[in-house]
């Protein structure tokens, strides 16, 4: 968490030196969190994307605010539970009594808020991407399995994964990302949409 | 660090390093120099198999959500960046905000200083007239302290006896203009030389 931590306070610095591309990079890792949390106050898809960007929009303009006391992400959560209650308040809904609390905010995916507006082609691609997912990470080898999956199930930092598995830090780096090249690679055709 | 051969490589794993917050500024250099689309790509993809191992599915709708290009966007439409002030230093900041304060003040102090000795030559001269007098007022009224002065200056007019009293009050005022913006003694010691007839 510690190094996440400073893997953003680094894009921050650059934001706040006047690199739009930066916080680019940020709002991709983050647009997922961001909407999934939105979610959980509109359960419309559409005013849940204008929240989210809304949310983005403010957090770039108070970039400059930031003063890294807190985590980027603890921050842009305030911003983007404020900015939805803002939203219900003027379309005249009231927001739920309590806020998702941020511990457990990953609970609540974007899915879970919208399956009850899913089509049923949309939930049956969606199954079926899972089910590819699945597939490639069996076929993964070993290591690159056990890398990914320490990664992604229990969090581990990389420096953490290459003490479980006893080899460098820079292994662990390449091996988690081989293994994500590799699943990418087999869901390459479900997942290119036409333009 | 693990040093890679293949550039390819380095900056290919520069996003899967960033999105498990693992980068470095050389990954972030690495991946500011790539383009947009290949880096987002990747990074929606992640997010898709993190979702899926953690079983919280993401729908297809917000795979390429495009909220990044939405952002993008809105923010050249709005120049925000006119409104986002870089910081790459603080102390520069704060160095630019003390110079222009040290200059106003030292140009507000020269101001008072010389409209309270070219008043201090009019009103103390033998051949003040009230048409002199009046110069004075327009000067001192365009000083950046003239209001307190001119008030001060019109009461002393209907008493021209009191020029002693003037003097006095003119001498303080050059006193106090100098301490407080620390500019010297120059000002206060031409009035307080000022001859005169008593």
């Amino acid at each position: 968490m510690q190094q996440e931590t400073s893997s953003d306070q680094a894009l921050v610095e650059r934001v706040q030196q006047g690199d739009k591309r930066a916080f680019d990079l940020l709002v991709v890792k983050y647009q997922y969190k961001v909407i999934g949390l939105i979610s959980r106050y509109i359960h419309d898809q559409s005013e849940s994307m204008d929240v989210a960007q809304e949310s983005f929009i403010k957090a770039y303009r108070a970039i400059n605010n930031f003063r890294g006391e807190s985590a980027f992400y603890t921050w842009l959560y305030r911003i983007a539970v404020n900015t939805a209650k803002n939203h219900l308040v003027s379309r005249s809904r009231r927001p739920p009594e309590s806020d998702v609390e941020l511990d457990n905010e990953e609970v609540f995916s974007a899915h879970d808020a919208l399956a009850d507006i899913e089509t049923p082609e949309a939930s049956l691609n969606r199954d079926r991407l899972e089910s590819a997912i699945h597939t490639a990470i069996k076929n993964l080898p070993e290591e690159l399995r056990s890398a990914l999956t320490l990664r992604e199930f229990d969090g581990l930092s990389y420096e953490d994964i290459s003490i479980v598995m006893d080899c460098p830090v820079g292994t662990v780096r390449s091996r988690i990302f081989r293994a994500r090249e590799a699943i990418e690679k087999h869901i390459s055709p479900m997942t290119n949409t036409g333009d | 660090m693990t040093k890679f051969n293949d550039h390819s490589s380095l900056s290919d794993s520069s996003v899967s390093a960033v999105f498990d917050g693992e980068a470095n500024e050389q990954d972030i250099d690495t991946l500011l120099s790539k383009s947009d689309e290949e880096i987002h790509r990747h990074l929606e993809v992640y997010h898709l198999i993190q979702n899926t191992l953690k079983k919280e599915s993401s729908t297809l709708g917000f795979l390429q959500s495009g909220l990044v290009d939405r952002v993008r966007s809105q923010i050249e439409k709005e120049d925000l960046t006119d409104n986002v002030v870089t910081l790459p230093l603080a102390e520069k900041t704060s160095d630019k905000v003390s110079w222009k304060l040290m200059f106003s003040s030292m140009a507000v102090a020269a101001s008072v200083a010389f409209v309270v000795i070219l008043s201090g030559n009019v009103l103390l001269s033998p051949d003040t007239t009230n048409e002199n007098l009046t110069d004075s007022f327009e000067l001192l009224e365009e000083s950046a302290d003239g209001s307190a002065i001119a008030e001060v200056v019109a009461q002393e007019e209907s008493l021209p006896e009191d020029n002693m009293r003037l003097k006095h009050y003119l001498r303080q005022h050059a006193e106090q203009s100098a301490l407080a913006v620390g500019q010297g003694m120059i000002p206060m010691a031409r009035v307080v030389s000022y001859p005169v007839e008593e």
